[in-house]
Formats: structure tokens, sequence, C-alpha cells
């Protein structure tokens, strides 16, 4: 799996260095702010409904750096922070809770549009980055994949509104733990 | 446009390689555990059977990992002495369950999988889910891990004190456990 990943990051890689050349650099800064949800995690199998399969919601922001180096993708750096409730469940008659966890990713996403371009823009995207998940005495660190679909809307040259929903796999071994995001922010252009 | 292809052919490559991920779920089970009250000469065990839950039947070849456990419940210490909860586990389901710590010792199956959970005298405890999660020992982990996906998911379980006489309660108990499986 991991042999597979490099591979994946390397050709991607490959294909952003060598179109380098081809393209003005264009750079933009973005903040946002939302909500996301642990999807399919710690679900009920004797109770099972499809409410279920969103556990405890909790707030997200972060900040992103849009580089236009190649043609049609826009390469965006980023890092994300959540913090999510605790799950309160009753089990034998007695309440108890478990802890939430703290979310804090980095990484790169792959846009594929010119989200430094004027105009309404409707996007999806990819990307390749790092989840840590920290709770009391508990720490996870892994590979994770976003899949993401935006919106954006310039209000001029400098500054632009992006709308995103966006699906998170932090991989675990041959598994992955999920997160929903949706986040809304704004987007700064040095450029015109 | 070239070094455009071999962007997607990476992203796409990576996607692919993503396998099962796209398709797995932490599925939690619980089972209750009968009240019930434990002495060193006296255990009470506790039957847990994974093969009653469908999804677990269901889903037994793709269970990749256990990402919970908790045991939890309140406890009461009826002597005058400090002691700690531990919970041992027995890879079957015992028709005929031990009475006495020192047959369940005796059992080379048998494995600590829980503990130390401090009560001090005539104290009354409920057991918060995080502090549970983390005493679950290594061991024990991986012996429900492999009683769970390779054997027929039936075990079971036995509060037991750490040292010396012991007299405590078990109420209102439940065993959690959290799988990591593909769906």
């Amino acid at each position: 799996m991991k042999r597979w990943l490099a591979l994946a990051a390397a050709a991607a890689l490959l294909g952003a260095s060598s179109a380098m050349a081809t393209e003005e650099l264009r750079v933009g800064v973005g903040a946002f702010y939302g909500l996301s949800a642990p999807v399919l995690q710690d679900v009920d199998a004797s109770s099972f409904s499809p409410g279920d399969a969103l556990g405890e919601t909790g707030s997200e922001w972060g900040v992103r750096v849009p580089i236009k180096v190649i043609p049609v993708v826009t390469i965006e750096p980023y890092y994300a922070q959540s913090s999510y409730d605790d799950n309160t469940q009753t089990f034998n008659n007695f309440s108890y809770s478990r802890e939430g966890w703290d979310r804090k990713a980095i990484g790169a996403n792959f846009l594929f549009a010119n989200t430094l371009a004027t105009g309404f823009k409707f996007y999806p995207y990819v990307g390749i980055g790092s989840t840590k998940l920290e709770r009391t005495d508990e720490k996870l660190t892994d590979f994770t994949w976003n899949f993401g679909l935006g919106m954006g809307f310039s209000f001029n040259e400098k500054i632009s509104l992006h709308v995103r929903s966006q699906l998170d796999l932090m991989v675990t071994d041959e598994t992955s733990r999920k997160f929903g995001d949706v986040t809304a922010g704004l987007q700064y252009n040095f450029q015109p | 446009m070239k070094s455009l292809r071999w962007l997607i052919l990476g992203l796409g490559i990576g996607i692919l390689a993503s396998g099962c991920i796209l398709t797995s779920a932490q599925i939690q089970l619980d089972f209750n555990i009968d009240d019930g009250t434990v002495t060193s000469t006296g255990l009470v065990a506790a039957p847990i059977q994974l093969s009653d839950e469908q999804e677990y039947v269901d889903h037994k070849d793709d269970i990749k990992n256990i990402s919970d456990l908790a045991f939890l419940g309140k406890f009461t210490n009826n002597t005058s002495n400090a002691f700690s909860v531990e919970v041992w586990m027995v890879p079957t389901l015992q028709t005929v369950p031990y009475t006495t710590e020192a047959e369940l010792k005796a059992d080379p199956s048998a494995v600590k999988i829980w503990g130390n959970f401090a009560l001090g005298p005539n104290e009354t405890k409920q057991i918060d889910w995080n502090e549970s999660a983390h005493l679950f020992t290594k061991a024990g982990k991986d012996a429900i891990f492999n009683e769970a996906k390779n054997g027929d998911g039936d075990f079971t379980l036995y509060a037991i004190g750490s040292s010396g006489t012991y007299d405590f309660d078990v109420k209102n108990g439940a065993f959690v456990l959290v799988l990591d499986a593909g769906i």
C-alpha cells in the first residue's frame, strides 16, 4: 500500500514540477471555517439508522495557499484543524461520554480549476496529506486522502468566496477513518 | 498537457490503491453484563457472544482491527481494604464457568485484558468511558482481536481483585468494542 501511495505522490509531483515553466506563477491565501463530523465511525450495529452515519460534529478552521503553476490544476497546500464533541451513549442504563478527537491535518489539494481567476467556479478536487488525531492518552497519525467539491465566487480580482464539501479518508492500514467537512472561506489573490 | 496526464495518473493510482478504505467503517457492538458480587472464591462469569450479532457474522472476514474497547459499570468495594479490579478473558464460552481465581489463573488460555481499576475501602465508583478504554492491555486487545477474527467470537470474561481477599459488586456492567472493518 505504502509503495503505491509513494508512486502516486511521485507521479503527481513529477507532473507538477515538469509543468512549472509553462504557467505564470499566481498565488493566493485563504482562510476557512465550518463544520466537520466523523463518518461511519463507532456506528452501533444493533440499531443502525442512516442518521447514525455521522458522529458528533465539531468546528473546523484552517488556511490554504492556492498556487497556480499548471494548466487546469491549482495546487493548494493547506492546514486544517477540527475539534469534535464528546460521544455520549447509554449502556445498561448508565450514561457515558467518550472524549471527541482533536484533528490536525496538513497536505495539498489538487483543484481542477483555476481558483485564482475571476468569475464563478464549480470544481472537484482531490488531495493528499497527513492527519493527526489526538485525545487524552491516545494519538494516531496517518496518511490521508481528500475528495471534495467546491464552489467559488469572486467579488473582484483580489477577493473570492469559496464553499466546499469534502470527505477525508485517514488511511489506517486496510481501512480508514472518514470525516466529512462543510466549510466556507475567503481567499485573497496576490496577483490579479 | 503531458504533465497534467502524469498528475492525473498519479492521483488515479493513489485512489485505486486505496482499495477498501473507501468502504470501511468502525462498527460498535455492546453487551450488557449481569449484576453480580465477586469474591476470590466466588467468581462470576460474563459470557460475551459476538456470534449473536448479525453484523459480526456478516462481516467477520472483513475485520481488520479493534479500534476501541471499554469495560463499563459501577463497582462497589464491600471490604475495608483497598484493592484493584482486573478483567480476564477465557477465549471460549464456558458451559461450566470457573468459580475460583485459582481455577481461572491455572487456565493457560486465560489472559488479563483490563486493569487495574483502583477501589478504596468501601468505595463505589462508576468508571469513566475514557479511563476504561486506557485500562485495556496490549495482550488483551490482541486476544480479543484474535478471538473476533480467527475464533468463533464467543468468550468469557471474569472480573477479579488484583490481590489478597476481595469482595466487590459489579452493577449495570457493559462490554463495548469497536471493530474496524470493511463493509
